[in-house]
Parts: structure tokens; sequence; C-alpha cells
């Protein structure tokens, strides 16, 4: 269930106990307020931003500078919190956590960093909503993903508990200071803590239970320490009554939010007699609407239909007594803490299997759906109805699930969107086809279109033409458009071969075109022309053919967009960027505004305008990338090329959709070539949650992957260098973690990649299972993965004429120890047969055969010795282990008692141990013999005192074992 | 500011903690036919003919034949792990993960279902693989044996059949869907699956060889289905009746008369006037025309074929094994098209093809030979 972030009432305590200080002495203290109010009251988000932009200029080299820095940050997480696109509302919010904690980091002591802390406990607790809910969706689609997400959600929620603390600490001495505002920041910000430690413990299943207990401490202390009576105490209650959800106690968790909202329900009643200001009652109406959103869900989640429904017959009933008696309670409900218990309720009336219910269900949903269509609730509501009609489908008219399907169509998942609209079409009426059947074909041949099918597209585009072209709604002319355009395209690719299957369909089109496709004018010929000569790579002619469309016309403009990419595509930057500023400039005139009444016009611009700003990132891009025929990079045009494709994504994505992919592609390979892996990964993550099955995400895979390679190998060099120099302590340690820190990445990123490409490459996936292998020598939980990604390359390319030899020698033998390593012998000892086998000289594969075949011993965690079996054939494995194996020893100029030796002498006593006890006199002989021979004549002194503590340990074995 | 004074009591609601009910930690929800949901139960039994669980201290049934999903409460990772393999096509994966789901549960009903699904994954996964599907069959024949009434058990010898002819032990398969079409009528089960039983059953003399037996039997199939649907078809049975009606012409395919069967296609969607079925005929058409010449090394038909299945995508409003079927050859045509007639972006447009089969089409049997191509 996609949680509902408390975004105003809680944002409003925190931020209201940030709000500047009473005595505004000074011009940049009322600027500050000003600027505050303009983002967190009137949410004139890019205002504010233009006057932090004009602030940050005006105070850079003053002492006031980092009061206005941490301004910027608090009007950036503002506006992260109303950016209506859920990814790049995830990326503002991690930038704002990334931006404050460099703030505090460099300012740890300064009087503004305690707002800096405030604001990153925030940010860190509106980032981890993201994450708990992109755990609750990995649970389901992407298991694999869970342990990381866990641990990155608690990792956040724990640094922002931690702030808490220092916060708190700081301003312990106001817990007396009552109606201070020091006392209000302090009691928000332990508030804020109780809040966390619960989402950790949302987060952390295995914990759950342990981290809820102390959630709930912090809370009720709290709730005693500022009183019940007042608004803070009573939030505090409730947030602690949420901790009985986390638990799946919603039994309990609805007891208690049904005290919460009955001493609501009292404060509203008595606030007139106790002189209630009607902020707090608005806030207390709030928090009300907020309880019954959670209490609701509980008796949902217990499967108590009728209860739920009758307990949102009572929340109706408190609407109109606290909101407006002769409203719609919809309308009086808050769209954020009122809206969601009318979709429970849709949902309950949906599950109570009553037909009349649920189209009751469906309007409702539908209601809310269209009032929240870009926002978290609306998306909630698209996975409600989408329940609904999974099963219910007959239920549901065809232009309903039309709207759902455009709802698909607009997250870009065009698939889902095309099976989407010819579901609708089966289930429309006769009447309903009239009205939608052409907007429907003509929207899914767009669809086939933005996925590269335009073959499809064309095809849908005729049949919708052929079947409603004359009939009362949708737009004919703009389906004749997309059916041309994408026939157009269809062509290029068939390299305009002559069919007669072809013929035939050119014939339709043409006619179709013909009787649909509006005036032929001037300019749409020309338009027409232009696009063919692009797409027959004559970009010259194409460029000019365009330049000649004339201004007025619905062309001319996009005819401007194209002129930039023919320029672009003919590496002539410097007319491309001239057409876009000479477009942008006109654009500006007033001569040129556009008529109040053309949306339709405003569109074309928008989306002009937006083509625009792409191709002015991008030919950066080009050019700092060495991607032109100069071939040089320029690696300070970078950052300036990441923020104006920022610019680009945060101003244009609507009307850039096109681009928005490819935008996120060069942002991810800029910040991999600066060396911000965790920014190209997030980057490529959005790329493949927007477009999975865009050719991007495979080979931007790579490239990330390559980033994390490249890491990990630079750490290597550094850490082998050290070693070398023998140099110890904290320097190499240091060293060492950030080195393994790396692996980690680098096998989390080659995991993503073999999980997502359609067709993995070798040399990704065998680097993949090298740094696992590398890690697994430290840590046993990793040979699951050198596992899984050695079988994986094995089942692509054991056949493959290119790479099965390398699949032989140099995959397989570390395939064979993951399974070894983890006691899976019969498995094992095929992989090793067949790696020695490909590689005969390969010793250090024949020893690790021979343990899987003769077993060995080791001790518990607890000191007991252990025998492990193997294959239980250790006299086989003792005579690889001194006839072929010793060889290798002797090869490597091994000297007698160096540790070494032992160990070589270690594994083949133990193999003869256990041949011999299993009734083999002459291996018994044997053992004795090698157990003498180590032993020596020093009763192993040298093994225990002089060969560190692998000595020591091989020592206890052998004395263990031997008795 | 100073707010008013509420009798809240705060002892009040902690004294809630120790009166609070104690409650299962079980909490499933069955979803059933008609969209009703059970939530916060425990089933504690499931048969071919119910489904029984606690609620509260109560416990009820619901008949087997209404239930449509069941999610199990917090199941051991394992089992969102295998589900996950299998919705990526990665069945061998999916197979291991359920058994170690089974084991790591300590509820039999669940336990039982998990090892329904390990075998069946094996069963998915065994399509193209003779070797591996024989040995689905003999799971699946574990499963019948310990669990004669199981919840499971029309689906186990639906995949158990399955397994038997992509093992080529057709005549086994042939007695399994007998089976099934058999405990459909006298165990009650709904009519959809002695509809099934008779179209894998025509399927299966089709894998034999035995194309005349094939269209006898999807004939029947078609009849069958009919029978079964009643005057309001639901998307399912308009769906089987398509496969039934382009099986016949499949068969003509396989044994090589092309001719014959792009006329039995293209006479099936001229008279079709359920756009299900005109769909269909169009993917029949165009996979007839591809294998038509793949055979014979001649091109000349490949646009005609890929208009062809490029029209059954866009039509197939059931959005299920006609789509599935039309999306893999698209794949498969612009491959055989190769660089000489098509835009140098064709194998990147094949695989897109084929990755849309298996994202978005996963249990279709097109899925398992697009995942296939994939690796190629």
């Amino acid at each position: 269930m996609i949680r509902t972030t408390a975004l105003c009432a809680l944002g409003g305590l925190l931020l209201a106990a940030t709000s500047p200080l009473t005595a505004q002495t000074t011009p940049l203290d009322r600027d500050v307020d000003f600027v505050r109010k303009l983002a967190t009251e009137l949410r004139f988000i890019p205002l504010a931003q233009q006057e932090v932009d004009r602030l940050q200029t005006q105070y850079r080299d003053s002492k006031d500078f980092k009061k206005v820095f941490q301004l910027g940050i608090e009007v950036a997480l503002v506006g992260a919190r109303s950016d209506p696109n859920r990814e790049q509302r995830r990326s503002l919010f991690r930038e704002s956590l990334d931006k404050s904690r460099e703030f505090i980091d460099r300012y740890p002591d300064d009087p503004v960093t305690d707002d800096a802390r405030r604001t990153y406990v925030q940010a860190c607790y509106e980032f981890g909503q993201f994450l708990l809910d992109e755990l609750e969706l990995a649970r389901e689609s992407s298991p694999d993903k869970v342990p990381e997400l866990e641990s990155t959600a608690a990792e956040v929620f724990r640094n922002a508990v931690a702030e808490c603390d220092r916060v708190i600490a700081g301003l312990s001495d106001a817990l007396y200071d009552d109606g201070s505002e020091r006392q209000s920041k302090y009691f928000a910000m332990r508030l804020y803590k109780g809040m966390l430690q619960r989402e950790t413990a949302q987060a952390v299943r295995a914990d759950r239970g342990a981290l809820s207990g102390i959630a709930r401490d912090t809370l009720e202390n709290l709730v005693f320490d500022a009183g019940e009576e007042r608004l803070i105490g009573q939030r505090a209650f409730f947030e602690m009554s949420r901790i009985g959800e986390v638990l799946g106690e919603y039994q309990r968790a609805f007891k208690d939010y049904q005290m919460t909202i009955g001493t609501i329900r009292t404060a509203l009643d008595e606030a007139d007699e106790h002189g209630v200001p009607i902020e707090a009652q608005e806030l207390m109406f709030y928090l009300l609407q907020e309880a019954s959103d959670r209490a609701a869900i509980c008796l949902f989640q217990q499967g108590d239909i009728d209860g739920t429904l009758k307990f949102i017959e009572g929340f109706r009933a408190d609407l109109k007594k606290y909101g407006a008696e002769n409203s719609d309670v919809f309308e009086v409900a808050h769209p954020f803490y009122g809206h969601p218990v009318f979709l429970t309720e849709a949902q309950a009336w949906a599950e109570s299997g009553k037909p009349e219910l649920v189209s009751k269900a469906l309007e409702q949903v539908e209601r809310i759906n269209q009032e929240h269509e870009n926002d978290i609730i609306g998306l909630r509501a698209k996975q409600v109805l989408e329940d609904i009609l999974s099963l219910k489908a007959d239920a549901v008219s065809g232009a309903l699930l039309f709207e759902v399907a455009k709802g698909a169509y607009q997250e870009r998942n065009y698939e889902s969107a095309i099976q989407g609209f010819k579901r609708a079409y089966a289930a429309m009426s006769e009447a309903e086809r009239d009205k939608l059947g052409l907007e429907l074909w003509g929207v899914m041949a767009r669809s086939f279109a933005l996925e590269e099918r335009y073959l499809e597209a064309t095809l849908a585009a005729i049949h919708g033409l052929e079947s409603h072209g004359r009939t009362a709604g949708g737009d004919p002319e703009s389906v004749a458009d997309t059916m041309y355009n994408a026939f157009g395209l269809y062509r290029r690719d068939t390299k305009n071969e002559d069919d007669p299957a072809i013929a035939d369909l050119t014939s339709r089109v043409t006619r179709l075109a013909a009787e649909y496709g509006g005036e032929e004018s001037e300019a749409k010929l020309r338009w027409r022309e232009g696009n063919n000569l692009l797409n027959d790579r004559k970009y010259a002619e194409a460029a000019s053919t365009f330049a000649k469309i004339p201004k007025g016309t619905p062309y001319y403009e996009p005819a401007q967009g194209r002129i930039v990419v023919c320029y672009q595509i003919a590496e002539q930057f410097d007319k491309a960027r001239d057409t876009i500023r000479a477009y942008l400039d006109w654009t500006q005139s007033p001569e040129n505004a556009l008529p109040g009444d053309r949306s339709d016009l405003k569109q074309i611009r928008a989306e002009t305008v937006a083509t625009m700003a792409f191709y002015d990132a991008y030919l950066d891009y080009l050019e700092c990338t060495g991607q032109t025929a100069a071939k040089t990079t320029d690696a300070t045009r970078y950052q300036p090329t990441i923020d104006k494709i920022a610019a680009f994504l945060s101003a244009h994505r609507d009307d850039g959709a096109n681009y928005v992919g490819r935008a996120y592609d060069m942002m991810a390979r800029l910040y991999a070539q600066l060396g911000q892996i965790q920014k190209a990964e997030e980057t490529y993550r959005t790329l493949r949650t927007l477009e999975p099955n865009s050719a991007l995400v495979p080979l931007l895979a790579t490239q990330i992957f390559r980033s994390h390679y490249d890491a990990v190998q630079a750490l290597e060099t550094e850490y082998t260098a050290l070693e070398q120099r023998g140099v110890t302590g904290p320097e190499i340690d240091g060293v060492a973690k950030r080195l393994e820190a790396a692996r980690r990445a680098a096998v989390a990123s080659g995991i993503d990649y073999l999980d997502n490409a359609s067709s993995p490459q070798y040399g990704v996936l065998y680097n993949t299972m090298d740094i696992a292998a590398d890690l697994a020598k430290d840590d046993d939980a990793m040979w699951p993965t050198v596992e899984r990604v050695g079988r994986k390359i094995t089942e692509l390319f054991s056949n493959d004429p290119q790479e099965g030899e390398k699949v032989a020698k140099f995959v397989t033998p570390s395939l064979g120890e993951a399974l070894l390593r983890q006691r899976n012998f019969r498995d094992a000892v095929p992989f090793l047969q067949a790696a020695v086998a490909a590689r005969p000289n390969d010793y250090p594969v024949k020893r690790l055969l021979s343990l899987a075949q003769g077993g060995w011993f080791e001790f518990s965690k607890r000191g007991a010795l252990q025998e492990v079996v193997g294959l239980d054939q250790p006299k086989e494995a003792y005579e690889r282990h001194w006839n072929e194996y010793r060889k290798y020893i002797r090869f490597l100029g091994v000297e007698d008692y160096s540790i070494e030796w032992y160990e070589f002498y270690w594994e083949c006593y133990m193999f003869a141990h256990r041949a011999g006890a299993k009734g083999d006199s002459e291996m018994k002989r044997l053992a004795e013999t090698l157990f003498g021979k180590a032993r020596s004549i020093d009763d192993f002194e040298t093994l225990r005192k002089h060969r560190g503590k692998r000595g020591v340990e091989l020592y206890q074995l052998f004395t263990a074992v031997h008795g | 500011m100073k707010l008013l004074t509420v009798s809240l009591t705060l002892a009040a609601m902690l004294g809630v903690d120790a009166a609070a009910t104690a409650q299962s930690e079980i909490s499933d929800t069955v979803m059933t036919t008609t969209g009703r949901r059970f939530r916060g139960i425990e089933i504690v039994g499931l048969t071919d003919s119910k489904l029984t669980y606690k609620s509260g201290s109560e416990e009820k049934d619901i008949r087997a034949s209404q239930v449509a999903e069941i999610t199990w409460s917090e199941p051991p990772q394992a089992f969102a792990l295998g589900r996950a393999a299998a919705a990526k096509g990665d069945f061998a994966t999916a197979a291991n993960q359920y058994e170690e789901a089974a084991r790591a549960s300590s509820r039999p009903v669940f336990q039982t279902e998990c090892r329904y699904l390990a075998a069946q994954s094996l069963a998915r996964g065994g399509r193209t693989d003779p070797g591996r599907a024989k040995k689905a069959a003999e799971e699946l024949a574990a499963w019948l044996d310990q669990n004669a009434d199981g919840f499971r058990r029309p689906d186990a010898l639906l995949w158990r059949g399955r397994a038997l002819v992509a093992a080529g032990m057709f005549a086994e398969a042939q007695t399994t869907f007998e089976q099934l079409a058999d405990d459909s009528l006298s165990r009650g089960w709904l009519p959809v699956w002695n509809a099934r039983a008779k179209l894998e059953l025509a399927a299966a003399l089709q894998a034999a060889g035995n194309f005349a037996g094939a269209r006898s039997a999807y004939r029947a199939a078609v009849t069958a289905v009919r029978g079964a649907a009643g005057d309001d078809p639901d998307a399912e049975f308009v769906q089987l009746e398509a496969q039934a009606n382009v099986g016949v012409g499949e068969s003509m395919v396989q044994e090589g008369n092309f001719e014959d069967a792009l006329k039995y296609f293209r006479d099936l969607g001229s008279r079709g006037a359920a756009p299900a079925l005109r769909a269909a005929a169009r993917a029949g058409e165009g996979e007839a025309l591809f294998l038509q010449s793949q055979k014979s090394g001649d091109g000349s038909a490949l646009r005609a074929a890929q208009v062809a299945l490029a029209e059954a995508s866009v039509l197939d409003t059931t959005n299920g094994d006609t789509t599935a079927k039309a999306l893999y050859y698209s794949g498969r045509v612009l491959l055989a098209l190769g660089p000489d007639r098509e835009s140098q972006t064709y194998k990147q447009r094949a695989a897109s093809y084929f990755d849309t089969v298996v994202r978005s089409y996963g249990t279709s049997v097109w899925a398992s030979r697009a995942a296939e191509e994939l690796r190629r």
C-alpha cells in the first residue's frame, strides 16, 4: 500500500518551529522569511528558487552566505515535495539530503547548522518514505533487491536519528521553557526521532519488534513531557498509534486511533469555550482526518468490510460537523488526509461482492483519480482501480477502461496501455465507440509509435479511421497525421522496399490520408517533405525545406525543432545554437504571443520549447564528451551540462517526454565521468523505472558497472601499493574498508545488470563474478552470488564460439568453488572435474576437487571440532594431493616448515586420517607418518609460535584430530 | 499557544496494550471470482472442492471454483523470489526457490502449494527441453499421488500433460488430458477445465504427428468451449475458442501443408466476426507465411507475414496467446529480413519484441521461446 506522506501538517509543524527569529533585525532576515513563505505557504517554488539565486549572488562573499545557502536547501526540499513526478521527487529529495549533509559537515558548529539539521531530518524522513514504498514494491516484484533497500532505508533513518539526538542535546534546556520557540523546536525534533525510529522498524522486518519498542518509548515520553492536551502531544499520540500497524496489530492500532479521534472530537467541541485559535482547530481537523484514514485501513486490513463502511459513515458525519454541513464531503475533506479515506471506502465497496456497490466504488475511485492525477494518492487510486478491474472487468464501462489505459500511457507504460486500449475497445458499447473509438485508436497508434513499432502504429490508425473516421468524436486529421508519420518511419525501416504487402498498405494510407488528412496546405506538404528528407539522411536539404515553412502555420514551430535536429546530426552546432536562440527570442516577443483559446498551439509551442531546451543540453553533452569530429573531451563542462539537463527535466519533462530517457542517460553518464557513481546509479535507476524497455537501459547499465569496476581497480592498486610498502594501521585499514564497499557496490551493479539486460555481456558478468569471489574470501554469504552469476554465464556462454573456452577455463572453477564453499559437493565435483579437464595444470582447482571429495576438519564458532565429510572419498583426495598437488608446492618453491608447507601437510594428513578411519590400514599408517613429519623434532613449536594466527589454528587442528 | 485541556487518558490508552485481543499471526487474503476479498483469515484446508479458513474462532468454507487468488500471509522470502524468477522466465530458479519456500514454512497448506508451484515451474521451463520436461512430469505425478484431492489437482494434471507432450510421451499425455476431462465432470470442477482438456488433447495429437486426429480434436474442442461458455462467454472462453480454431490451421502448417493452412486462416479471418478470432487467424496466417518462407528459403512472403502479424497484434482484444505469438514471430521475421532488407536497428527491434513477450506474456508458451531467442 502506498504511503501517504503527511505533508502539510507535519512539515508545518517542523518548519513552523524553524520560522525565523521574532526580532527580524536585518533586511536579510526579512528576505529569508519572505522567501520561506513564498515556498511553504504560497507554493511559488520557481519564484522562491529565483529569489534564493538572487540572494546567493548578493551575499556570496558575506558572512551571511550560510544562512542563504541553508534557505536554498529548504526551498529545494519544499520544491521536491511539490514535484508531481515521483522519480523526480526522489532525485530532488536525495539532492536536498546530500546538500544538507554537506552543509552540516562543513559548518558543524555554526548557529545556522541547526536549521540545516532540521532540514536534513525532514529530507531523511521523506526520502525514507520513498525507500519504504520501493521496498514494498520490491517484496513483490524484485525480492532480491529487498536486503539492499532495507539496509539503505535503515541507514537513512538511523543517520537522521543521530542528527535528531544532536539537536535535542543542544536544546534540552528548553524542556520547561513553556511556550518558547526553542521548546517547540525541541519537541518537534523528539517527535521526528520517534517517527524515524518507527519507520526503521517498518524497514527492517527482522528487528521490527525491538525497534518498535524503542520508537514507542520515545513517543510515550514525548506525550508525557509535552502534555496530551497540546497539539504536539496529540501528534505524538497519533504517531505512536501507528506502531500497531507496523507490527501488523491492526486491532490494537484501530483502538488507539479511535482514542485519538475521540480526543480531537472533544477538543473541537470545546474549542470555542477554551479559546482555541482557528489555526490550531484547522490542524486538529486535519489530524482527525489523518487518524480516520489509518483507522479505516486497519479495519479494512482485518477484513471487516461492514465495520469499515460503518466507520467511514462516522467520518462523513465528522466532515459535516467540523467542516461544512451543507457541502459535498469530498470537497470538505482535505485532499491528502481525507480523500484516502474515500479510497478505502471504495475498496470496501468493491470487495463487498455486491454489484451495485462495485459501480459506486469505480465512480468514487475515478473521481479521486481525476483530482489527484499526478500525486501519490492518484497512484494509489490507479492501483485500486486496477485491482477492481482485474476481476470485475465486465462491470466496467469501456469508457472507464479507456481512462485507465490512458493513465498507463501517461506513465509511459506503453505495452500496458496498449493492452488496456484493446480491452477498453472490446468493452465499449456502440455509443461509446462512436464517441471515443477514433480517439482510442489514435492514442493506441501513438503508443505503438513510441515503442518504435511503426507498422502496428500505422495499422492501428488505419483501423481507427476506417471504423470511426466519420463518427462524431475524435480528430480524424490528427489520427491521419499519426498514421502518415508512422508509415513514413516504417518505410524508412524497410529501406523503402517494394513489396506487394507494402504496396497494399501504401494505397490504404494514401486513401485515408487524402480523405482525412485535412487541407494539403503548403506548410503541411513541406513538413512531410522535410521529414522524408530527414529520414533519407539529406540533412541540409531537410533543414532548407523546414525553413521554408511559413510562420503562422501549426508546422512552423515544430519545423524549427527539426532544423536544430538536422544541424545537430550534420554537426553544425553553431547553426543549431543560433536556431535555438533565434526561436526562443522569437517566442518572447509580444507579437508572437499565442491567443488564449488556442490550447493546441500552446501545446505545440511547449513541445518545441522543450525540444530546444533538450537540444541545447544535448549539443553541450556531445561536445564535452568528445562525440564530435573534434573528439576532445572537456571535463570542466560536465557539471554545467548536468545542470542544463536537470533544468530541462525540471521545466520540460512533460512536454519533452520523448527526450526524458535520453536526458537521464546523458546525466548518468556524466555523473559516472565525474566519479559520482552513486548519483550515476540513481539516475540510471530512474531511467530504468521510467523506460524499462528502452535500449538505453542495458547500455547504461554496462557503463555504470564499468565505473564501479574502475573504482574497484583503482582501490586495489592503492591497497597493493600500501601493502608493498609495509604500511599498517588506519591508513591501510581505511583503504581496505573503501575497497570492500566498492566491491559490494560493483557486485550489486552487476546483479542489477544481470537481472535487466536482455543480452548480457560476458565481460560484465565475469567481472561481477570475479569481484564477488574476492568478497567471498572473507564473507561466505557472497558464495551464492558467485554461484548465481557463474551459472548464468555457463547457461549463456558455455556453447558460445567466442566465449565458450573462457567459460571452461575461468568460470567453471569459480562456480565449482562456490558450490564447494556452500557444501554442495555433489554439484561442485562435476564442475571442478570439468575445470581440471579444461586446464590440467590448474593445481589450485585440483586442490578444491580434493577438498570436495575428501572433506576436511574445522572448528565451529564455539570451538568444537567438526568434520565435513564432502563426498567421503578421502583416499582419492589424498592420492591426488600427494601425487599431483605436491608438484605444485614444489614448483612454487615452498620452504619446509613455512605456513604453506604446514597447510599442505595438514590437508594430506586429514585426508589420510579420514581414509584410515574408514578401515584402510595403509592410509592409517600414512597418516601417522604425515603427523610425525609435521610435528617434527620441535613438537609443532615452529607452527604454534612462529607462524602467526593461522599457525596456531593448524596446530589446534592437528592435535584435535590426532588426539 | 495554550491549548485546551482535554480528558485524554494516556493511561487508559496504555491500558489498551494489555487488554488488546490477541490476534492470529496469520493473515491470508482470498479473492473470489466475484471480486470479493476475504482478509485477515487463516487458510487451514485446500482441496479441489473447497477452501477452508479460520476467521477468529469460526471455521468456514469457500467453494474452490470461486477462488480466484490467494495472497499468503508473510510467506518466506524464497516464495517472492520464486515468483519473481518465474516472471522473468527463469523457471529453474523459480522451482528451487519454491522448494526452499516449502522447506522454510511450517504450514502444510502452504508447503503443498509451494511444491505444486515448484513442479509447475519445472514444467514451464521444460517446454523446449525433453529431459527437463520428463522430470517435470515425474514431479507433477508425485505431487498428484500425494495430493489426490488437492486444490491444484486440475492445474497439475494440465501441466503434467503439457510436460509429457514436451517430453515426447504422447500416449501418456493423452491419458492425462482424458483424465483431466473426466475429473472435471465427475468432481464438479468448472466446465472450462473440460474445454481446456479437449484443447490440450488436440495439441498433444498434433505434437505426436497425428494431424488429422488433431484437427478432429480441435473441432471437438470448439464445441466443448462453446458448450461451456454459454451465451455470454468471458475473455478466456473467447481465447480458447480462437485457439482451437487456430489449432486446425496450425496442424496444417506443422504438416507442411502451407497452402491449405493459408487458405484456412484467410477463410477463418473473413468469416470470423469476433475480433479475437480475426486476430488469431491473422496471427496464424503470419506464422504460416513465415514458416513457409523458412522452409523454402524464399523470403518473398516475409513482408506479408510481417503485416499479418502486426495486424494480429493490433486487433487481439484478449491480449493473450495471439498477441504473444504475433510478437514472437514479428521478432523472428525481423531477424529473417536481416540487414539487407531492414534498417540497422533490426536486431534491437527484434530483441524488443522478444523482451515484450517475456515480460508481458510470461505465462504463454511463447515466452520460453522468446527467452530462447534472447539468449541466442
